[in-house]
């Protein structure tokens, strides 16, 4: 049986670990050079949801920034996204709320989990613990991972699989 | 420009140049660069479409389509991607939607030097940033610490003033406390003078009076009636005697009447003689023939402590003789008791705090400004050494807290 196949694009500021996320949960690799991403890169993997088998097409997207803004075109058909922060930059997390709402804006409220990357790097964390308490109360999924590490990858993608077999919880209205 | 030229450009380029045909279809025009070879064998071999090899171009082709339909404008970019193709080997593409006269072209190129030196440029700016966004944290976090450190100073600061000022008023407060407590002391060393000094009074004028009365009357009776129980009024006038005796000694014990008649010298050399007949022990009295008069708070105070100083003397030297000697200098009044008897350690004596006969000597002596020194040690012999202000009665100025510290 051929599986589903679902588009779902990472996105965040520069630096957050989305290569990392990817390359950890595809590949099972991590790299502490830090080789900045131009463009897109694809991968996919499958996993299983239940018995359900579905293609992960992951869009690593680049960082947004000043010097590469995030390209409306390249969110197109996106089922989901993983929104990604870096949790010993607290500032990666506002800017990761802007981004959110210039995908929702671009794609509409399609599901999506935000990743707190490099929750190895306790010592240096950095995170306002009230805001997450609120993003949580809007009903955020939220996940600490650690690409280097590897904790809470794996959960992150799954988390948002479920999400995306899930029936759509908004009524689809008038056709 | 000519057709093979064109060619030859394309393949220099390492462009992969597609052309829409009537029916939508991407038709790969040769040459077929090697990239496109090694990524997509299947779509070179069919010299065709682009369609469903690469999901990134597929999602170009959308937006590439609406140029093409809307046939205007300098055409459309992808942007730079990177695919991976079978080996392994990493190709960053980008491509574009054109069109050429009536030809709607789609040009894939692989990216090359030019790309890597914009790739590293890119490289150097994402790390500049994210160094200078380090320091700026290790800056926030220092700016952080020195304003914690500021406030931590502030605050022992304000912390040291307010313990500092509890301090003073504490000081302040013990100072009150010591005041009231030497005056509260003179108060009651003078009552209680006083109250002896009544005693003695009402012992020698009053009692005294009246025994001496009964005793004439009795002697008036027994010469007018000598036979009738002569025998029981023999023995009653003894008992007499002897009871005018004990109020006279008691009398001359609270207070010598000399002390305030005749003044120190007469009363000292009074209790000399005395001491002597109560104790065997003699007294040696060195004084300055002429006394510079002084107040009765200081006369008493003087000739308690030297009572004082000769009971120990008795009590504790075991000697024949003491010395006591009496002098002025300038406004001061002094007395010193000496014996060369068995001594003692002054500091055990007075860090004991079991008696107090040198603790009240002490006291007398500072209540009225005045020192009190003490030698002695076991084997040889005690000197006792008080001076006070002639002028220093009641008030006396002097910083009362260093009281303590004085010899
Ligand atoms: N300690 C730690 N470092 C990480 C982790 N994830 C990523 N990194 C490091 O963070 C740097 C950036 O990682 P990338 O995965 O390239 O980040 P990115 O979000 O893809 O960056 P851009 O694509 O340029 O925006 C690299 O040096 C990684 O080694 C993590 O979980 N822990
Ligand atoms: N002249 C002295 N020669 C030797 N020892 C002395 C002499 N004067 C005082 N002492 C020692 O110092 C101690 C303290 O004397 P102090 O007069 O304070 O107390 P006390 O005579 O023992 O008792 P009290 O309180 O009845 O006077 C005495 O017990 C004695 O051992
Ligand atoms: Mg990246
Ligand atoms: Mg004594």
């Amino acid at each position: 049986m051929t599986p589903i196949q679902k588009k779902v694009c990472l996105v965040g500021a520069v630096s957050v670990g989305k290569t990392s996320l990817v390359n950890r949960y595809v590949h099972s690799l991590f790299s502490e050079k830090y080789l900045v991403t131009i463009g897109v890169k694809i991968d996919a993997k499958t996993l299983r949801v239940g018995d359900v088998g579905l293609r992960l097409l992951l869009w690593d997207l680049a960082g947004d920034d000043d010097f590469q803004r995030l390209n409306a075109s390249y969110l197109r058909g996106s089922a989901g996204y993983v929104l990604v922060a870096d949790g010993s930059r607290g500032h990666t997390l506002d800017a990761a709320l802007d981004i959110q709402s210039r995908v929702a804006s671009a794609v509409g409220p399609i599901p999506f989990v935000l990743a707190l990357n490099k929750s190895d790097l306790r010592d240096q964390w950095d995170v306002d613990g009230r805001a997450l308490a609120e993003l949580a109360a809007r009903g955020w999924l939220i996940r600490h991972t650690s690409a280097k590490l590897g904790t809470g990858v794996q959960e992150v993608f799954e988390d948002l699989a479920r999400l995306l077999l899930a029936p759509a919880s908004t009524p689809p209205g008038p056709p | 420009m000519n057709s093979s030229v064109a060619t030859e450009v394309v393949r220099a380029l390492k462009l992969a140049v597609f052309r829409r045909d009537a029916s939508g279809r991407l038709r790969l025009h040769p040459p077929v660069p090697d990239w496109l070879t090694a990524l997509w064998p299947a779509a070179a071999a069919a010299g065709e479409s682009a369609h469903g090899v690469s999901p990134f171009l597929d999602n170009f082709l959308i937006d590439a389509a609406v140029y093409w339909e809307s046939g205007s404008g300098p055409g459309v970019g992808s942007g730079p991607w990177l695919e991976t193709d079978g080996r392994g080997g990493e190709h960053h593409l980008q491509g574009r939607a054109l069109t050429s006269g009536r030809h709607a072209l789609l040009l894939v190129e692989e990216l090359g030097p030019a790309f890597d030196e914009r790739r590293g440029i890119l490289q150097k700016a994402h790390e500049v940033a994210l160094d200078y966004e380090r320091l700026q944290r290790a800056e926030q976090a220092l700016a952080e610490e020195k304003r914690l450190l500021e406030q931590r100073v502030q605050d022992r600061t304000a912390e040291l003033s307010r313990a500092n000022l509890d301090l003073k008023s504490e000081v302040a407060t013990r100072q009150r406390y010591a005041e009231q407590l030497r005056a509260l002391s003179l108060r009651l060393v003078e009552v209680q003078e006083a109250e002896r000094q009544f005693l003695a009074r009402e012992l020698h004028d009053e009692i005294g009076q009246l025994l001496t009365g009964l005793k004439l009357s009795l002697e008036i009776f027994l010469r007018s009636a000598p036979a009738t129980g002569a025998p029981s009024c023999l023995e009653v006038l003894e008992v007499l005697d002897e009871l005018m005796q004990r109020v006279r000694q008691l009398s001359l014990d609270l207070r010598p009447h000399l002390l305030d008649d005749f003044g120190l010298v007469p009363a000292l050399e009074w209790h000399f003689k005395r001491f002597f007949k109560q104790t065997g022990i003699r007294v040696h009295f060195r004084h300055a023939a002429r006394q510079t008069p002084v107040s009765p708070q200081l006369t008493t105070a003087i000739f308690r402590v030297v009572q004082e100083a000769l009971t120990n003397v008795a009590r504790h030297a075991r000697v024949p003789e003491a010395t006591v000697r009496l002098w002025t200098a300038g406004d001061w009044l002094g007395a010193q008791i000496e014996d060369h008897g068995r001594g003692f350690d002054p500091e055990a004596a007075l860090a004991a705090h079991a008696s107090s006969g040198l603790f009240g000597m002490k006291e007398r002596a500072e209540l009225l400004g005045g020192q009190f020194t003490l030698d002695s040690a076991p084997g040889s012999g005690t000197r006792l050494t008080v001076e006070v202000p002639v002028a220093g009665t009641l008030s006396v100025p002097a910083a009362l807290h260093t009281q303590e510290d004085s010899p």
